[in-house]
């Protein structure tokens, strides 16, 4: 993503010019606008006018028009319609559609008609943030146009029968294709019914590998599978390329990987990220990071309850008391339509890093992030050991206690009252 | 249609040949049916004053061909009908509509003669005319009637003629023949179908029309006829079988109103059935058994309450005095027919007159006089082979074709409990029971070599195969293999020397027929193994003894534990340990009560009895202690069972025969030999019972396929039961509706399909505990499929509950959870998965649930939620 134009004031206002260029700009954008925002993009519009003898004309124009955000729409493979034809280098597949009503008059259109605009690549935006830009925006913005970003990985998570040709870039896993061939199992008197399966199943994979995998370009291509079928596959690929002469894909030969995986699911690519054959050539890639803090979190939950939390109230009260050594926290969190709520999540960011400690957004467009949020989407590493079922305890008594001063009791003391109230409200202290 | 055309479908032959049958005489064997039916109707009348004339008696079972309970229902209302009515308080309360539907029949009331005019329309007075009895075609319309009633789908055109079992036919019939009979039923199940309520509910403007030309009626009479000639050296209970209860009931329910049964009629017991089973939904099978006199009353109270004394009571206590001469007599006290309404119902379906149906009608006729007839309909065949009753057979045989009468009829219990009661019987008379065995074990214990060996021992597996096995594993560097090639046929299998997928097959000892099922033992298929396992009644736990490997695979991260507990999970309550490679340590005992002393104590804690856990010492390569024990140095010590003699003295469960049927699907492939052709599924029956032709559906999806032929153990069979792994050749289906995972239930009583339910799980030693949101692997018979916990809603500790929603489960609990299964993509509906709860069928309502390949939990089913 390229930024094309940048103008916030200190206190959040102000607007990003922003042209995404593929895919995972996509997804970055769609992340960024959020309901209510204001969106200024070239769009078409089709125009229906009637004339004084009562003929309609209709027409299309393309005009640029600022919307209101309502909704928006993500999809992350799509078939654009340019697409079908065979050029070079990954074309943007993913759709954003923005939907709102248009708050900026013009020749063609009225105010608060509704328009759909369907970004595309390689075409600037403004955004106009209304809850202002916060820092977890403007991270991503940072992220998002830093030049040479991340990792491209291919992967290949494949059974006997079944595989997931799945491309992953830094914030995104996209399930290009999945292939499920009926593969007869052994039986007595006979392979033979098994072993010609196999074989169709792998001419499948391998010209799903071709048509979707540009395995020139991509840092590495994992292929993950229980059992022996990794083998066989690359096997089976390496020998299709040298019949058919196929110099990339034999040249490509150093980036491929053969990693187990427990099942032939899709989500078994988390583990098979973590596998230190992977995990080295992906150094510093974000996703690899996201894997390894989910799996310290489980670790931790294993080895000590006490320093693993989850849930967005348990996290927040541990944020509160500064125990947060990682925090682990979904970006679906902060696409929440309620400012109030995106708030609480960014101040408990904020307050993290402030102390010095880690907080991971996860992209919910990973097995990874999908896995956190089915974990409540929010999860933390403590520092120090916290009984929750203390801390709980604490809090209601806190809460007892307030309750009393709101009824006129005396307070001893007025440093302690502001404290508490703030660990009460979690993250925002009205002062 | 042309008259030309119509003249021309007729059968000539059979025609000519018929006509001096024509007219009411009796032979012997008909005057000894009446004989016999005679006493038990006037029995059954004896309650009216004033009493029934024989002579009465006499004509209306002769109308109704000897079937005592239509010709006391009859009778009965005829009675009735002439004054005192039956007391009201005596009758059920559905009874009192049906009988008021049949007041308003415009049956002619002759004072019991012989002239009884059920059925209406214009065609009716040929009917009348003539006081033909039942006859094959009419049997056969009936049982049409049946299967057309039963099976919502039979339709002639689209299912091939179904291969005869070895039950039912002991003569093949030719191939053309078939497909006539099929377009013939094709033609006459619609078409009664159609007409069906004249029967019963009196009034059908449907059935009237244009009138059958004199030739047709003509015809039509004449070579029934004929057919009674022919069929009447039959038994009166096999005549009576002819006309199914099952049949007739479904006629019941299908019609609506009219009933059959006046209070005292024993058939009405046999309705009672199915009533009091709607009444009750939890035992949606239940088994009934029609000839046990205790629970047809109960059933009997059951549905009128406990206090009435109704006069099915009384006629049951007398029909248990007669029933004692044999099984033929209650039958055909409580069997009923209807035989003149029947013959109403074929004139008014030949009508439309297209070539086929006039082809259809001329059928019987034509195929009385040369070979028996299959059919399309899954029991067309068995119909009409005993309705035509070409062949002169022992009493043997009769008794045989009845039972074949009981069980075509699927989804009813007469047939399923007529089967039942003869597995129970063969498997006395062989002194043979069924058993699945599962072999597991940690990876390289041996199993797959302890199975080759043990094959080879007794003989399964072939010399010629031996040495070839031998020969291919030498020549590859991995001779100690041989005995394992016999199982493990796999190419990758084969080169690595690690089974990859469940092995199945069979041999015998000298009280059980055995399937089994040798698992891979590698961590990596596990699901292999669970597909495998899930098959099983009892497992073989295969032990390393050679030094440091029993304790590497018993070990955290061996397969050892984890596959005990999978089995045990998976409902094996019995387990053999068999302590492999013994001969590496010179048979030391001290190295066997040291595995022993290290295992017992665990299998106790995974949940198997000391008294269901047999340990052996065996070597797999040498084959000692296998089939028999003559190594001196064990002998010196070792005194207990073999192998094989452990393997005969295992428990058979008690198998869900009762339940409704329920195959999960193991395998699909396409059939390649001549015979076993078309798309072939294997799988273990979990509960029910099975035959040939039975239709069933596909789960998940919404394809109906029929049984065509059923293969146990290599051999085709005509029936399978609970417990037996089969493979079945379906027909009517395309292999991109079944998969691995599939269902093959009944048409009737398909399996649900969920998305969300809650479960009792045990914890297993896990390494992580278990929260909310866990993204786990859920193992259902074959398949898995990624889920989540969605929900730790309680834990409990011996059946109590001591924590409501807890925010991990660590090892060892037991908790009520709720399991989720995962989007495969994002957006779309959720995936679905053939499910029951453990209530309702224990093996449908068994999962296991595994995490980043190590099984953390199994559980059954307690609810299914919605989404």
């Amino acid at each position: 993503m390229k930024l094309i134009n940048k103008h916030v004031e200190r206190d959040g206002s102000g607007y990003v010019t922003l042209r995404p260029e593929d895919d995972e700009d996509m997804w970055h954008v769609y992340n960024l606008i959020s309901e209510g925002d204001e969106v200024r993009a070239l769009t078409m519009r089709k125009i229906n006018t009637l004339s004084s003898t009562g003929t309609t004309d209709s027409y299309r124009v393309r005009v640029n028009l600022t919307l209101q955000v309502v909704k928006t729409t993500f999809s992350p493979a799509a078939s654009s319609s340019t697409s079908s034809g065979g050029q070079e280098k990954k074309e943007p597949t993913a759709s954003l559609q923005v939907s709102g009503k248009v708050i900026q008059e013009n020749d063609y259109v009225r105010m608060g008609a509704f328009h759909t605009i369907d970004l595309e690549a390689n075409r600037d935006f403004r955004l106009t943030k209304a809850t202002g830009w916060d820092s977890v925006a403007l991270e991503r913005i940072e992220e998002s146009t830093k030049e040479g970003r991340g990792a491209e990985v291919g992967a290949v998570v494949c059974g006997e029968g079944t595989a997931a040709i799945c491309l992953l870039s830094e914030h995104m896993t996209v399930v290009r294709q999945r292939i499920d061939t009926a593969v007869p199992r052994k039986r007595k008197g006979g392979t033979s019914g098994h072993d010609k399966a196999m074989e169709t199943f792998f001419s499948n994979v391998y010209q799903a590998v071709l048509r979707l995998i540009p395995y020139q370009t991509l840092k590495a291509i994992v292929i993950a599978s229980p059992g022996f079928t990794k083998e066989s596959l690359y096997d089976y690929i390496f020998h299709q390329a040298t019949l058919t002469n196929n110099k990339p894909l034999m040249a490509s030969r150093s980036k491929w990987i053969k990693v187990h995986s427990n099942t032939s699911h899709v989500h078994s690519l988390v583990e098979a990220l973590r596998a230190p054959e992977v995990s080295k050539m992906l150094q510093g890639a974000k996703f690899a990071r996201e894997g390894l803090g989910l799996d310290a979190f489980h670790k931790m939950l294993a080895t000590d309850e006490m320093r693993a939390w989850y849930g967005p109230e348990h996290v927040a009260l541990a944020v509160d008391r500064g125990a947060v050594g990682t925090l682990l926290i979904s970006d679906d969190l902060f696409r929440s339509s309620d400012p109030v709520t995106r708030n609480r999540y960014v101040e408990m960011v904020e307050a993290v890093r402030a102390r010095g400690g880690e907080a991971l957004i996860f992209s919910s467009m990973h097995e990874s992030g999908q896995q956190l949020n089915l974990l409540t989407g929010i999860a933390a590493i403590l520092t120090y050991p916290l009984d929750i079922e203390i801390v709980e305890m604490e809090e209601r008594e806190e809460k007892e206690r307030l309750e009393k001063e709101a009824n006129g009791v005396q307070v001893d003391d007025d440093e302690e009252e502001e404290e508490q109230q703030q660990q009460h409200d979690g993250a925002p202290s009205t002062p | 249609m042309s008259r030309h055309r119509f003249v021309r479908n007729m059968d000539i032959d059979a025609e000519m040949a018929e006509d001096e049958d024509d007219g009411f005489t009796m032979n012997a064997e008909e005057k000894a049916q009446m004989a016999t039916a005679l006493p038990i109707a006037r029995q059954l009348l004896s309650d009216l004053k004033p009493t029934i004339p024989d002579s009465a008696i006499f004509d209306s079972l002769w109308h109704y061909w000897f079937d005592v309970d239509k010709a006391v229902s009859w009778l009965r209302k005829d009675w009735e009908k002439k004054g005192s009515p039956i007391p009201q308080n005596l009758l059920p309360t559905p009874d009192n509509q049906r009988r008021r539907g049949s007041n308003k029949s415009p049956r002619i009331d002759s004072t019991g003669t012989s002239i009884h005019e059920p059925a209406s329309g214009p065609t009716s007075s040929a009917a009348s005319s003539s006081s033909v009895p039942l006859t094959a075609l009419q049997r056969l319309s009936l049982a049409r009637e049946g299967s057309s009633s039963t099976i919502p789908t039979t339709s002639g055109s689209s299912t091939p003629a179904p291969p005869s079992s070895a039950l039912e036919t002991s003569s093949t019939p030719s191939k053309p023949k078939r497909r006539e009979a099929a377009a013939a039923a094709a033609a006459t199940a619609p078409s009664i179908a159609s007409t069906r309520p004249s029967i019963f509910g009196n009034s059908d403007p449907g059935s009237s029309g244009k009138p059958l030309s004199k030739l047709a009626q003509k015809n039509l009479e004449d070579m029934p006829a004929k057919d009674l000639s022919r069929e009447t050296p039959r038994p009166l209970a096999d005549e009576l079988a002819a006309l199914s209860i099952d049949d007739e009931m479904a006629q019941l329910f299908a019609s609506g109103s009219s009933g059959p049964t006046d209070a005292d009629s024993s058939f009405f017991d046999i309705l009672t059935a199915p009533i009091t089973k709607e009444l009750e939904p939890v035992s949606s099978v239940s088994l009934h058994l029609p000839f046990d006199d205790l629970r047809l009353e109960d059933r009997v109270r059951e549905a009128f309450g406990a206090d009435v004394l109704s006069p099915d009571d009384i006629v049951l206590r007398a029909q248990a005095a007669a029933k004692s001469s044999g099984l033929s007599t209650p039958k055909s006290a409580s069997l009923p027919g209807k035989p003149r309404e029947q013959q109403g119902v074929l004139k008014a379906k030949t009508q439309p007159g297209t070539p086929r149906s006039g082809k259809a009608s001329a059928k019987p006729g034509n195929s009385g006089a040369a070979t028996p007839v299959a059919t399309a309909g899954p029991s067309g065949l068995q119909h009409d082979l005993a309705a035509l009753h070409l062949e002169q057979q022992g009493t043997e045989e009769d008794a045989e074709r009845e039972k074949e009468r009981y069980k075509e009829r699927p989804a009813l219990n007469m047939k399923q409990e007529e089967l039942i009661a003869k597995v129970i019987k063969d498997e006395e008379e062989t002194g043979k029971k069924n058993l699945s065995l599962v072999v597991v074990g940690h990876v390289d214990a041996g199993k797959s070599t302890l199975m080759g060996r043990l094959l080879y021992d007794i003989g399964e597996l072939s010399e010629k195969e031996k040495t070839a096995n031998e020969r291919g594993s030498k020549k590859i560097g991995k001779g100690s293999f041989a005995f394992a090639w016999g199982l493990d046929a796999l190419g990758d299998e084969r080169d690595r020397g690690v089974t990859i997928d469940i092995a199945t097959t069979h041999f015998d000892t000298p009280h059980r027929n055995i399937t089994l099922l040798d698992a891979p033992g590698h961590r990596d298929f596990i699901p292999a193994m669970i597909s495998g396992a899930a098959q099983a009644d009892v497992a073989l736990l295969v032990v390393d003894g050679s030094p440091g490997e029993f304790e590497a695979g018993f070990e955290r991260g061996g397969q050892t534990r984890e596959h005990a507990w999978l089995v045990r999970s998976l409902g094996v309550k019995e387990i053999i340990v068999g302590i492999n490679k013994m001969d590496v340590v010179e048979w030391s005992q001290d190295r066997y009560d040291e595995i022993v002393s290290a295992l017992k104590p665990f299998l106790l804690s995974a949940g198997f009895a000391p008294a269901k856990t047999v340990c052996l010492p065996l070597a797999a390569m040498e084959g000692i202690n296998i089939v028999a024990n003559d190594e001196v140095a064990l002998k010196s010590w070792y005194d207990g069972p073999t192998l094989m003699d452990s393997l005969d003295k295992i428990e058979v469960p008690t198998r869900p025969y009762d339940s409704a049927l329920r195959i999960p699907v193991s395998n699909v492939f396409k059939g390649q030999t001549a015979v076993a052709s078309g798309v072939a599924v294997t799988g273990r029956l979990c509960s029910g019972v099975l035959q040939v032709g039975d239709r069933l559906r596909a789960v998940p999806g919404d394809e109906v396929a029929s049984v065509r032929t059923i293969e146990i153990d290599d051999d085709s069979a005509p029936y399978a039961v609970a417990g037996q792994n089969v493979t079945l050749y379906l027909s009517g289906i395309d292999a991109i509706h079944l998969a691995i995972g599939t269902v093959l239930c009944p048409t009737s009583l398909p399996v649900p399909m969920v998305s969300r339910f809650s479960a009792n799980i045990l914890v297993f030693d896990v390494s992580s505990p278990i929260i909310v949101g866990a993204a786990v692997e859920l193992f259902h018979h074959s398949i898995n499929v990624p889920a989540t916990i969605s929900k730790l809603v309680s834990v409990s500790e011996k059946g109590t509950v001591t924590r409501k929603n807890p925010r991990v489960l660590q090892k060892g609990m037991t908790a009520l959870v709720e399991i989720t299964l995962r989007l495969t993509n994002t957006g779309g509906k959720l995936p679905t998965l053939p499910l029951e709860t453990a209530a309702e069928n224990k093996e449908m309502g068994r999962v296991l649930i595994r995490r980043q390949g190590e099984t953390i939990a199994a559980g059954v089913v307690q609810e299914l939620l919605q989404v």
